[in-house]
């Protein structure tokens, strides 16, 4: 925060990339926009972030985004149009993940087209009665925004309740742990995401192999989405020409040209800013492999 | 050479003393008697005496050896077995159960025994039962045996606690008012039981009883307590006699 | 009716753990007139402890120095599992208990619950915060009968628990220890006074509670394979309810009441929205406490601690 400060009105910077967590980046944001400093936080997907501050914007997208995302996902590429939701009711993101999802999933297919909305709480294991429904229901996919160690006990007991259809999952699923304790039962499953390292072609893919030559090792999303970041600054920076050195002006300026950016093509993907700052961009399919990888499989638009 | 001696015993429940400077010797055989009024330390004796309380001084010894500090268990398996004034069975225990339990402590069947019943195990069990079935037999209740204690009259339940006290095979038995509550009938009964016990398995005897007469009628020595300090001591004769007895229960049941 | 029958045997194997765990918290009642809250902490370390002798065995067995075939690995690991978490409830007995067993129940009650917590905590510096999946000992077969989805993993767990718990009834009924333990149920006085040592009845229920806790670790860890340090915690509660429900000290009411909250459990998600499963299924528990306040077989007797 008096870093930020600091930065602003001593070290006078024209813009800011970063912080990267949302516990950061909400009250930077305050400072950069009270100071009119145009800043962009690679990797906060917290609402606040950006709401109301015009000179702040963000790298990625919200979590509400990725429920017309898998919505539309899974409805083009299985033709579905029954789909049944899962979610732990106790907890805000899987909470909030099933309720876009839902109204995304209707939106598309109509009242009703949810056919089992289920729910369970934090630290339950027993999924039986939920997934009996589900599987009653005539539901032709599951989508359950969960953590690694419910996706596993999850997808599992579907399983063993005669469950054969796709089991769909959200960013949440993409930690190493969901294959380590899921095992086989997890493989071919889909779940959206920010970007995949495996699978990846053309930029992202060159990215990846310059950055994997200088560190050594694969670039997880924050690196994607920092990169992504610095580039949409410097696409502004040289819009706006030269720098006239009233720092004012030439802030208000690479502000002006951050907004109007249109598809700049990042390694993540497309982008372009709403009002709010937050990006329009797409999300990634990624699907576990049969060697219990997550493949890129392809890139979805809202 | 005494069964049971006590030397100088003194207890205290916080302020309140209730028993003072108490000492005791019965002999193998013995029957010994203990009366007093209400509240005068009786039962506290016998707690003491058993390891429920530990007395604040004194000693005793059971058998040769000093007891105090033992714990109950490791008492009452030195030979002393105890009834309660107030009768403490279990109630959703039957009869027999009741003296098999109490025989339990007398045989050797370990856990690997009680998990995957050994033919030791069974040996074992077949001869508690037969055991037991004798000394309901002796207490006239083995007709009882199968029933829950609740089922039974009260005098029998009575008798189902004295069983299961001499189940343990004790050199001395502790009875705590056998016979209150009791009618008549009962009451005759009981005596009888006090005796045949006595006879037949020679065991010592020590007995709190507010019926005089009884007392009376089956102790050799008896002993008068008042507010925790025994006031006479002697045979029948020379307590019925004592003034200081006569007025501890001036008016009561001494003419009973 | 497909329906039914499907829940019905998710509801067998879901109600199968409280009765395990329901017992542990009964016996311990029914003997020292205290509700041993470490209970759900000791089914997690338990289930720990089965993960631990599980993973071994595999390795040892994929070592190929002991080939054994995964039943076999089960068996030994509930074998195993059971010995040495019965230590750990016989060391939680003598630590946290046999020191207050004369001070307030209140006392002792808190003194379980801070065993809980330090049984978590120490699993969490032991092992860390990650979750561990438990290994899959026998490969899983779904059998359909009809419609209703059956695994030869729900029909073992359902038939060792109750053969455990039928192993338990007969203990206490028909054996020395089990007749003495139901002595001291009922009084706790008279039992030392027929020469029977209560401490060693005492050490003797936490170890058969603890060992069948672990049972129920591993059976949980064969059903959802997915362990965290906490898992005890809302679980041991729901089992204390059933213990409650069953009658306090009673075998046999812990074991039906246990069945019956997986059943309670499992059928009102089936009929109301899953949100509220919880909310409606212990409103119905509370309603039939109300109108047994003593539990299906409890008495209404308070046991009679002084002379
Ligand atoms: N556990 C205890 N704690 C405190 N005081 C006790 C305890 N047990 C007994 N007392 C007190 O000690 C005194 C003697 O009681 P005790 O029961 O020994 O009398 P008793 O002679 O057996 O009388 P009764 O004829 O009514 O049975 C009483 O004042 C009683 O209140
Ligand atoms: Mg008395």
């Amino acid at each position: 925060m008096k870093v930020n400060t600091k930065m602003i009105t001593e070290d006078e910077v024209l813009v800011i990339v970063g912080p990267q967590s949302s516990k950061q980046a909400v009250p930077a944001g305050d400072v950069a926009d009270n100071y009119a400093t145009p800043m962009i936080s690679p990797w906060s997907t917290n609402p606040d972030t950006t709401k109301d501050r015009p000179y702040v914007f963000r790298g990625c997208f919200l979590d509400p985004f990725q429920g017309p995302v898998v919505a539309n996902f899974i409805t083009n590429e299985f033709g579905y149009t029954k789909a049944a939701v899962l979610y732990d009711v106790a907890s805000d993101y899987p909470k909030g993940l099933a309720e876009f999802f839902k109204e995304a999933w209707e939106k598309i297919h109509g009242e009703g087209s949810v056919v089992a909305y289920e729910s369970f709480t934090t630290k339950d294991a027993d999924f039986s009665s939920q997934l009996t429904k589900i599987n009653q229901s005539g539901a032709e996919v599951l989508f359950t925004p969960q953590y690694y160690n419910e996706v596993a006990l999850i997808v599992q007991q579907a399983k063993e309740l005669g469950w054969t259809k796709p089991i769909v999952g959200s960013d949440s699923w993409g930690s190493a742990e969901t294959v380590a304790l899921c095992g086989e039962a997890c493989y071919g499953l889909f779940f959206s995401t920010h970007y995949a390292a495996a699978g990846a072609t053309g930029k992202t893919k060159a990215f990846i192999d310059r950055y994997k030559e200088k560190y050594d090792y694969t670039p997880d999303d924050v690196a994607a989405l920092t990169w992504d970041s610095l580039g949409i600054v410097e696409t502004a920076v040289k819009k706006c020409g030269k720098i006239t050195g009233k720092i004012e002006k030439d802030r208000k300026c690479v502000r002006d040209a951050m907004a109007k950016i249109e598809k700049y093509a990042g390694i993540t993907g497309q982008m372009t800013f709403t009002e709010e700052g937050d990006p329009i961009k797409c999300a990634v399919i990624v699907k576990i492999s049969d060697k219990g990888e997550y493949e890129f499989y392809k890139s979805v638009c809202p | 050479m005494a069964l049971l001696e006590i030397r100088h015993m003194t207890h205290y429940f916080g302020g309140l003393r209730a028993v003072h400077d108490y000492n005791l010797d019965v002999a193998p055989g013995q029957v010994r008697g203990l009366i007093g009024p209400n509240g005068a330390g009786k039962t506290t004796i016998f707690n003491l005496i058993t390891g429920i309380h530990r007395p604040s001084e004194g000693r005793i010894e059971l058998d040769g050896e000093e007891i105090v500090g033992r714990q109950p268990h490791e008492i009452a398996a030195r030979g002393l077995g105890r009834t309660f004034q107030d009768l403490r069975l279990w109630r959703h225990m039957s009869v027999l159960d009741h003296v098999k339990m109490a025989r339990y402590s007398k045989i050797g069947y370990g856990l690997v025994g009680a998990f995957f019943g050994t033919p030791r195990r069974n040996r074992e069990e077949a001869q508690i039962e037969e055991k037991a079935r004798e000394l309901l037999e002796m207490m006239n209740v083995s007709h009882l045996a199968d029933q829950p204690v609740p089922n039974l009259p009260y005098g029998a339940q009575r008798r189902v606690e004295m069983a299961r006290a001499l189940a343990t095979e004790p050199k001395i038995l502790f009875l705590d008012e056998p016979t209150a509550g009791m009618n008549p009938e009962e009451l005759i009964q009981m005596m009888g039981i006090i005796r045949t016990v006595r006879e037949k398995l020679g065991l010592a005897i020590f007995l709190i009883e507010h019926r005089l007469k009884m007392v009376m009628e089956l102790c050799e020595i008896i002993q008068t307590l008042v507010f925790g300090e025994v006031i006479a001591e002697g045979p029948p004769d020379e307590i019925k006699n004592n003034p200081a007895v006569i007025e501890a229960y001036l008016g009561k049941e001494i003419v009973e | 009716m497909v329906f039914f029958f499907q829940n019905l045997i998710n509801a067998l194997q879901w109600g199968s753990f409280y009765a395990m765990i329901a017992l542990g918290y009964s016996m311990v009642y029914s003997i020292l007139m205290l509700f041993n809250f470490a209970h759900g902490d000791i089914f997690m370390v338990g289930a720990y402890i089965g993960f631990g002798v599980a993973t071994g065995l595999v390795a040892l067995s994929a070592s190929g120095f002991l080939a054994l075939p995964g039943w076999m690995i089960l068996v030994l690991t509930i074998l195993l599992s059971m010995f040495l978490t019965s230590f750990v409830g016989m060391i939680v007995e003598r630590v946290g208990y046999r020191p207050l067993r004369d001070a307030p129940r209140a006392s002792a009650a808190i003194t379980g619950l801070m065993i809980g917590i330090m049984l978590e905590t120490g699993n969490l510096i032991l092992l860390g915060a990650r979750r561990v999946s438990f290994p899959p000992l026998i490969e899983s077969v779904t059998y359909n009968v009809g419609g209703v989805f059956v695994t030869n993993k729900k029909i073992m767990i359902v038939l060792v628990s109750l053969s455990f718990m039928l192993a338990l009834h007969l203990f206490v009924q028909k054996t020395r220890y089990g007749m003495a333990m139901r002595a001291m149920a009922f009084d706790y006085v008279v039992v030392p006074l027929l020469g029977i040592p209560i401490n060693t009845i005492a050490r003797l229920t936490f170890a058969i509670g603890s060992a069948l806790a672990a049972v129920a670790g591993i059976l949980f860890g064969v059903a959802y394979p997915v362990l965290d340090p906490y898992m005890g915690i809302v679980f041991g509660w729901k089992a204390f309810v059933a213990a409650i429900l069953g009658g306090r000290g009673s075998i046999m009411g812990a074991t039906l009441a246990g069945f019956l909250m997986g059943f309670i459990e499992i059928f009102v998600a089936m009929v109301f929205p899953s949100t509220l499963r919880d909310l409606i299924a212990y409103s119905i528990i509370l309603l039939i406490l109300v109108f047994r306040p003593h539990g299906f077989f409890g008495e209404p007797y308070s046991a009679r601690l002084r002379l």
